[in-house]
């Protein structure tokens, strides 16, 4: 297993700080490879003002590791942090930062791919859309399903 | 028996915690029914596939038996990312 630094952050978090650490933490490393997801505003008249994620402490990190350690036995990372946030989320603040350190680019690249697509539709976690006039809870789109399929696998997260 | 919810169900019923859920309900299936009738604002998402009993922070069967010692609760469909 590589190592590792898996957590739920309710309150937010210096995505380029993380990034920095994480990066300066594996200099044997040939590859870094990372992801950024934050809340878009979206357009339209209504735009979303932030996103709610609804959690369940133990289960919700439980299963974001189940993730982590199915990238780990796939590809040789070095290192892999994960960080998702929990709770009210403003626009344009990040929601997840997702980063895999291997001697290789290619196995930083696909982990990172990996982990981001199972983390939109298999994670114990629930997000809700706020908007000026509304409150929407997502489900993950039939895409985001599709992009999980491709890796031939399946992670009991539950 | 105390059952907690979470995402959309939580919003539906109006609290996050039913405390006064009673003891008699023998198995998760036996809750599910009881809830469709007594909020019935969250009946179709109970009745939904994708929503699961959780037991002790484990997904369950809805056929499992239940007793008041258990952490229950129930989850709609995860989004997450």
């Amino acid at each position: 297993m590589s190592d590792r630094c898996v957590r739920l952050a309710d309150t937010p978090f210096d995505v380029d700080a993380a990034a920095a650490a994480f990066r300066q933490s594996v200099p044997s490393a040939g590859a870094v490879a990372s992801f950024i997801g934050q809340v878009s505003p979206e357009s339209g008249d209504n735009p979303v003002e932030a996103l709610f994620l609804d959690h369940m402490p133990e289960a919700s990190l439980a299963s974001i590791k189940k993730i982590a350690s199915a990238a780990e036995a796939r590809w040789p990372l070095l290192k892999l942090m994960i960080i998702h946030r929990v709770g009210r989320v403003e626009t344009g603040q990040p929601i997840v930062f997702v980063a895999c350190a291997s001697r290789h680019r290619r196995e930083s690249f696909e982990a990172v791919e990996f982990v981001m697509d199972f983390l939109k539709s298999d994670v114990l976690l629930w997000k809700k859309e706020i908007r000026a006039t509304s409150q929407t809870w997502i489900e993950p789109k039939t895409q985001d399903f599709a992009d999980k399929q491709r890796w031939e696998t399946e992670i009991c997260t539950e | 028996m105390q059952v907690n919810l979470f995402g959309i169900l939580a919003d539906l019923a109006g609290q996050r915690c039913l405390p006064e859920t009673p003891d008699e309900l023998a198995t998760g299936q036996a809750l599910r029914e009881y809830l469709a009738r007594q909020y019935p604002q969250m009946a179709e998402q109970l009745s939904r596939p994708s929503t699961r009993l959780v037991l002790n922070q484990e997904i369950a069967d809805w056929q499992m038996p239940l007793t008041p010692a258990l952490d229950i609760a129930i989850i709609p469909m995860v989004s997450g990312g």
